[in-house]
Parts: structure tokens; sequence; C-alpha cells
């Protein structure tokens, strides 16, 4: 048993790691809007090809 | 082609709006639009294939009809005063700027407005910000002038909106820092939380912290104290901070007990928490409650962000001063310039155009010029003015562009006051001051029972204290805090999502008990432009198109009506002669046309209401102007009394008997308005005011809630508690009728989470609270006040009828 106060200091300083990275991205602004990057990461496929061939039609109301 | 047939059937390739007939021109295959502004943005779409736009969402396009500035207006933006406003950073040529962009709606408003780099080189890159409905630029001002990325913006059909006072930044940027700080709080919570949960539940399976292996009994209770510092000092800083500032103005500023709030009591349970636990662990006589402690602080926090978001997504802080023009044109000798407004003094020359609004009081240089001073007055009939004539700032030019000589300086809160008359919203609202007052009830209750059960306990002092505490802590109105914001806040989401914005989640806790409802007419129960019936005119489109080319001539509303949004195309008018009362004549291509009243067109029947038409000498039909109650039948149902306060004379009134019966107002400047509303508040009613604009922003102001209509979503709202679309303001009934639901919700929660205090009390009196308990039943009660809030809202919200 004498290795589980170790243990728990390492997983301690471990999850601490992961702490840091947490405040250092949210003090970075990687939390301050949720909304538009999941609309943004859509695009991706369609912006290349059919730019050119696009063609509009009416539609009927 | 028959002109009665108003629209063609085809929708628009850019907004999707349907297509007037009399612009259906050209071929089959080719796209069609309602309008020069809808083909210009899509030819501009085109030319740089970025097509794809249409694609991407089905209502891509917002129509470009209502669109009032011009490439003119957005010079000023490159005079650095202006410039400044709007700019968030600007390292040597390169600068970003934040464009508020009102119109934003969808997945092709990003896609096309975070590629702004590929209509212009100068520009190096964009980016969206969706629930801010912001633009931030950054682009080579040395290569594109500000001016023009404003201008790009407004060709693509996304018109910046351009304050007087500048930019969002400072505002943005302050919700941000907040917003990241409680992120921040809340990963330290968390932390400490999961760590120390760890060391808890083992020692709760051992059967308490003595009970582990030597080295273990050691190393948890000190490693729980340490990660537990950082919470108590800086993620629970928000209430500490706030319960001091209570008890200081309690105490030190002698504000009387109004100035308790409930997160006083919040404050002294987290502190009896943790001194408590501390001294346990130390002491060793019991495993602390630090598990508890580190859980409530990180539950409060994670509610406290989830309010912060719904704040966020609702930013309609947009006040009359949107309204204010930003510049003018001021006439030098043989040039014109663009001015910021502030730059005006007297004897300045000033063009202003249709649509503009007269910045400061001038006098008249040209011989005549209509003004429209719907926004001071009123009355939407525009008003002639003739030469040396003063025209009042805050008026409207409508028709020919007009020029003008200040004869003041501007001032801004001259401007203001126009509006504005001061009436200093009171600071908290119904909503604070019933929770702060339960605050107070429900602290001295708990100081009660902690000093009774002290004193029961007396000789054995450890035990007596160790109660105190123990009452303290289950006491902690953690639930009772969450609840009400929560069910708020939901309450406020599951409106918005209905096209219904709330200012604040208490402003839902403002809609209960309303007595009276107000309301405007024009532009909120009607829309502005009356519908047109053309169903007794016979003429051919040829003809309808020399009656429109007339009706461009006159600035009557009926006129504007006729006139629409076509694009009537080039005519030679001759001989125009309007006669104020009766009607316009002229010859159009020469061809003689008349329009006006019966008897003025020479009609069949003298004496038939309505706007006759003639051409050529042949009689054609009548015109009628028809004011489109919008959902009368759901405001029929409002079990408040109805009001009906408008600005307009008395023409339609038979129009509106159905729904106000003789409650009626006509004739009302914004100041009767004004008094109106406080009459009825200081006969004790409650007064709800729907109103459209700035004529009623100072009404708007003055009753104890106000709802603001916009007919669409590029017109801005003036500042009011809650933003609704003017075609579902039946929709006034239900939110009223759901407020009070929301209430019973709340109601719910305060009953349970009341009785789990009584249960806890019991244990807690009784010296029968021990750590686990308290580490299940404090979350478990948490989460179940959360969800009884959040389902409540969405349950009730589906039951009521929306628009």
């Amino acid at each position: 048993m004498g290795v589980v106060p170790l243990l728990v200091v390492c997983s301690i300083i471990v999850a601490g790691g992961f702490l840091v990275a947490f405040i250092y991205a949210s003090r970075k602004g990687q939390y301050d809007d949720m909304e538009t990057p999941s609309i943004r990461m859509v695009f991706d496929d369609v912006t290349t090809e059919n730019s050119k061939s696009h063609s509009t039609t009416n539609k009927r109301v | 082609m028959l002109a009665k047939t108003n629209h063609s059937g085809v929708a628009c390739a850019h907004c999707g709006e349907p297509v007037p007939s009399i612009a259906l021109q050209g071929n089959d295959n080719e796209p069609m639009f309602c309008c020069a502004g809808c083909r210009s943005v899509y030819e501009l779409l085109q030319s740089h294939q970025m097509c794809d736009y249409y694609t991407l969402s089905d209502r891509a396009g917002v129509s470009q009809q209502a669109l009032r500035n011009t490439e003119t207006e957005y010079i000023v933006l490159d005079k650095p005063e202006v410039t400044q406003k709007f700019t968030e950073w600007k390292i040597g040529g390169t600068a970003r700027m934040r464009f508020q962009i009102p119109t934003m709606h969808c997945s092709s408003c990003v896609w096309l407005l975070d590629q702004l780099h590929r209509f212009d080189p100068g520009i190096r890159s964009s980016s969206v910000d969706f629930v801010a409905k912001a633009v931030a630029v950054e682009f080579d001002i040395e290569q594109i002038p500000a001016s023009q990325v404003a201008w790009l913006l407004h060709r693509l059909g996304y018109e910046p909106l351009l304050r007087v006072e500048g930019g969002e930044g400072v505002r943005e940027s302050a919700h941000a820092e907040t917003s990241r700080q409680l992120y921040t709080r809340l990963g330290i919570a968390g932390f400490a939380f999961a760590n120390v949960m760890v060391f808890s539940v083992s020692a709760y399976y051992a059967g308490g912290m003595t009970e582990l292996p030597v080295e273990l009994q050691q190393l948890f209770p000190i490693l729980s104290i340490v990660l537990s510092i950082p919470v108590l000092l800086y993620s629970a800083q928000p209430w500490f901070a706030s319960a001091w500032s209570g008890l200081r103005a309690v105490i030190r500023d002698k504000a009387g007990w109004r100035a308790w709030t409930l997160d006083i009591p919040v404050a002294l349970g987290m502190l009896a928490l943790f001194v408590r636990s501390v001294i346990d662990l130390v002491t060793g006589t019991g495993d602390g409650f630090l598990d508890s402690f580190t859980g409530l602080v990180f539950f409060l926090l994670a509610g406290r962000i989830i309010l912060h978001k719904t704040y966020a997504g609702i930013s309609f802080d947009r006040t009359y001063r949107s309204f204010f023009p930003l510049s003018a044109r001021k006439e030098g000798k043989g040039t014109t310039e663009v001015v910021a407004i502030e730059k005006i003094v007297v004897g300045d020359t000033l063009v202003l155009r249709n649509a503009e609004v007269v910045p400061t009081d001038c006098v008249l240089l040209d011989p005549v010029a209509y003004v429209d001073y719907a926004f001071v007055t009123g009355e939407s009939v525009p008003v002639e003015c003739v030469q040396g004539q003063i025209v009042y700032a805050g008026g409207r030019i409508v028709g020919k562009t007009a020029r003008l000589s200040a004869t003041k300086d501007v001032s801004h809160a001259y401007l203001s006051s126009l509006w504005e008359r001061s009436s200093p919203k009171q600071e908290r609202t119904r909503y604070e001051r019933i929770s702060d007052r339960f605050g107070l009830v429900f602290t001295i209750g708990t100081m009660a029972i902690a000093t009774i059960a002290f004193v029961a306990w007396l000789p054995d002092v450890t035990a007596a204290l160790t109660v105190v505490t123990a009452v303290l802590i289950i006491a902690c109105p953690c639930a009772l805090t969450i609840a009400a914001p929560v069910a708020l806040g939901a309450a406020m989401t599951a409106l918005g999502k209905r096209g219904i914005y709330l200012r604040a989640p208490r402003t839902i806790v403002d809609l209960l008990d309303i007595d009276v409802v107000a309301f405007d007419k024009t532009g909120t129960l009607t829309s502005h432009n009356s519908q047109l019936d053309t169903s007794a005119l016979q003429a051919t489109s040829e003809e309808w198109c020399l009656v429109q080319a007339l009706a461009t001539q006159s600035t009557h509303p009926v006129s504007q009506s006729i006139v629409g949004n076509s694009d009537v195309g080039k005519h030679s008018l001759d001989a125009i002669e309007e006669f104020p009362g009766k009607g316009i004549r002229g010859i159009v291509d020469g061809i003689p046309v008349l329009i006006g009243t019966a008897s003025f067109v020479n009609a069949p029947l003298i004496n038939s209401e309505g706007t006759h038409v003639a051409v050529d000498g042949r009689y054609l039909g009548v015109l009628h102007t028809l004011p489109t109650i919008h959902d009368q039948h759901r405001l029929q149902q409002l079990p408040q009394l109805r009001l009906l306060i408008s600005g307009d004379s008395p023409r339609d009134e038979a129009h509106f008997k159905a729904l106000f019966a003789d409650k009626m107002l006509f004739n009302q400047t914004p100041i009767d308005k004004v008094n109106t509303v406080e009459r009825l508040k200081e006969a004790g009613k409650r007064v709800l005011m729907v109103g459209d604009g700035l004529n009623d922003a100072s009404a708007l102001r003055a009753a104890d809630v106000s709802v603001s209509v916009t007919s669409s979503t590029s017109t801005l709202a003036p500042a009011s508690d809650v933003v609704m679309r003017a075609e579902s303001i039946g929709n006034v009934a239900s939110l009223l009728s759901y407020a009070s639901r929301i209430r019973s919700v709340i109601w719910y929660s305060f009953v349970f989470s009341m009785l789990y205090n009584v249960v806890g009390l019991g244990l807690a009196v009784s010296g029968q609270l021990t750590p686990v308990i308290t580490a299940i039943i404090m979350p478990l009660s948490s989460l179940i006040v959360i969800g009884i809030s959040v389902w409540g809202a969405r349950y009730f919200v589906r039951r009521e009828q929306w628009a």
C-alpha cells in the first residue's frame, strides 16, 4: 500500500496538467464562441467544385 | 396582364420573396428578382463564383427592398475620429474592425462573411461571431479604406449597423472576459471536486478517515484542504463578493434590509462548510464536508455559465440611437463633403436626401420639402415645409432632396431628449426584490433555528457548535438560488426559438400580473405599408406603369403604396400638379394621368370612397387601402384590458372597434402616450406597452414592461424588454399566460427545496448530519430543482400556441 500516496500525487500532477491546459485554452478565447464553428465545419466539402457549375433556377412559391 | 395580380408567383432568386409581376421581364431561364437590390447582390456573388451561398441554406438572401444607406454614408468611416470607434486594433497598415450585422441569420451568412477576402485583395481575413451577429474584418488600410469594407458588406446585402457611440467592441470584450473567468473558476472547482471526491469516497468505504491506512490518513486530509483553498478563494469569489457588498450596504451605508441579498446565506453556508471541514480534518474529529463544498461551488458555477450564455445569445441592446445618422453631407464652395454629425456647426449647409434624418434644427433653403415627423410626433403623413421654415431635428426627409442650413450645433443630448423623457427605470426589478426579500426571511429563519439548536444542546459546547454549523450548511439556499434563474433562463431560450427575445431572464417575472395591455396602432397592430386593394381596378400593365410613374411624384402614403417597391423605370413626366386633399395629375409619356378623390377624377359615383384612377381620360377604377390588423383573433383572447394609443387621426376607428371597444385614444403625441401610461400606473395598474419604434420609445420606457415589434430583422428595435415580430403580435397573449405558468414552475421548485430544507434541518438539529448524507442530498437536491425548472419551462412552452 506504500505506493498509493505516490500514485495519488502523480495522478494529481497529471490531472493538474490538464487543468492548466483548460485554463490556458479558455484564457485564449477557445470557449468564447461555441456556436459559429459548429456552422463553419460543414462548409469545406461544398465550396470547391460546385462554385463553377452552379446555376440557379427560380423556385415556385 | 392585369395589374390586379400583384405577384407573379415566382420567387426572387436572391431572397425568395415573391417577384412583383411588374418586374417580370426577360425569359424563363434567367433568374428573377424582386428588386434591383437583390439583383445586384446576386450579380456580385456570381462574378466571384460564390453562388454556393444559395445552396447552403434555403432562404439565405435577405430582401434588399428596405435598405437605406448609400455608399457616401460610409465615407465618414474614414475619418480618424470615427474609424477609431469601430477599430479593435491597428498594427502598422493592418486594422481589425468589428461590424454589427443585424441581418445575419443562417449558415450561408456565416459562409459568405467568413470569406470576404475573396471579394477584395485588401481584406486579409474575416471571422463571424454568429451569436453576437458580428463580423470582425482584418484588412490592409492602404489597399482598402474602412468605408469600402462597410460598402462591400452593404453590397452583399449585409448592411452594417453603425452607431453614433461606436462599435460593440468594449462591451463585447467585457462580456468575453467575464465568460473566460467563469470557465477558469469552473475548471478549478471541477478539478478540486473530482479529486476531493475520490479521497472522500475511499474514506466512506473504509468507514471514515481514521480507518484508512496510516499514510493515507495523513495525506488525504492535507490534499483535500490544499485543493479546496483555491475553490474558496477564487471559484466561489462571486458569491462572497456579492454577499460582502450586500452586507456592507446594510451595515455601513445604512441601506436597510432592502440591500439584503440571497447570496448572503449562500456565502455563509459555503464558509460554514469550509471552516467546519478544516477543523474536523485537522483535529481528526470527522471526515469533513469538502466534497460537498467543492461540488456545491461547481454546480453553482455551472448554473451561472448557462445563464451567462443565454444572456449572450440575445444582444438587442440597440437603442433609438441606432436611428441617428452618423454623418451628413455638408455643402461647401462648389463641393459636398460627408462629415460626422458632431462636426456640424451653425450655418453649415446640409444636403439631405430621401429617408435621411435631420440631425439638428435647420432652416429650409429649398422652395419646398416634405418632412416626416413620425419619429417625433407619431403622425405618419409627411408635413410640407416651405422656404425659410424651420425643420426640426428628428424629422425625416421624404421624396426630393432638400438643402438646409443648420441653426443649432448638433448635440446628442438634445437629440436624445426628443425621444427620451428621463424616467430612469428602477434598478432592481420585481424578481430581484422578491428573491432578496425571501433571502432575508430565509436567513432570519435559519439563524433562529441555529440559535435554538445551539441553546438546546448547550451544556455540550462542542456538540452545540457542530449542530450550528450543520444547520448553516444544510440551510444554504443553493437550490433556491438555482431554481428561479434556471427556470427563467430555460424559458428565455425556449421563447427565443419561437422568435420572442427577452432582454433578461427576469423579464418573465415582470410579465406577471399585468392589468392593462396598451397598443400602438401603425406599425404595431397594422403594417407600415398599408395593403393596396386593386381588385376594383381594370388596368393593363402599361397603364399601371404610368400610374406608378405619376405616383412617384407624390409623398402621400397612398401614392407610396402604389409605387411600393417596384422599379418604375424612366418615363417622361410633364405638367405635374398636386392638389392637397384631392389628388395629383400629370402627363406621363404624353398620356394624361389622374389619381385622387372621386370628384377629382370624375368618377361615375361621385361620393365613393378610396383613391380613383383615370388614364387618358378613361376611368379605370378605384383603389382601397386596407389597414391589416395582425392576429386580431388571438389578441381578442387577452384577458387583460386592451387599450389603443395612437398618434394617428381617428380615420379608421371603426376598424378597431371589435378589438378595443371604446378604449381608443387618437392624436396622441409621444408625451400624451407617456402621460396615459403613467396615469394608469398611478391608478395602481401594471401596464404592458406594445409599440414599434421611436415615437413610442418613451411610453415603452414608462410602462412596467414593454414589448416592441419589428417588421423585419433589419429594422432596429428601441430599447425594450421584449422584442418580437410584428406579424405574430398575437404571441403577446401566449407570452402572458406562459409567464404565469413559469411562476408555478418556480413555485414547485421552491416547495421542493423547502421540503429538502425541512428534512435536512431535522437531521442537522438532531446532530445526525454526516458527511456522507450531505454529499448525497446536497447535489441531489440541486439536480432535482434544475430538472423541475428546465422540464417545466420546456413543457409549458409546448402547451401554448405560438405563431
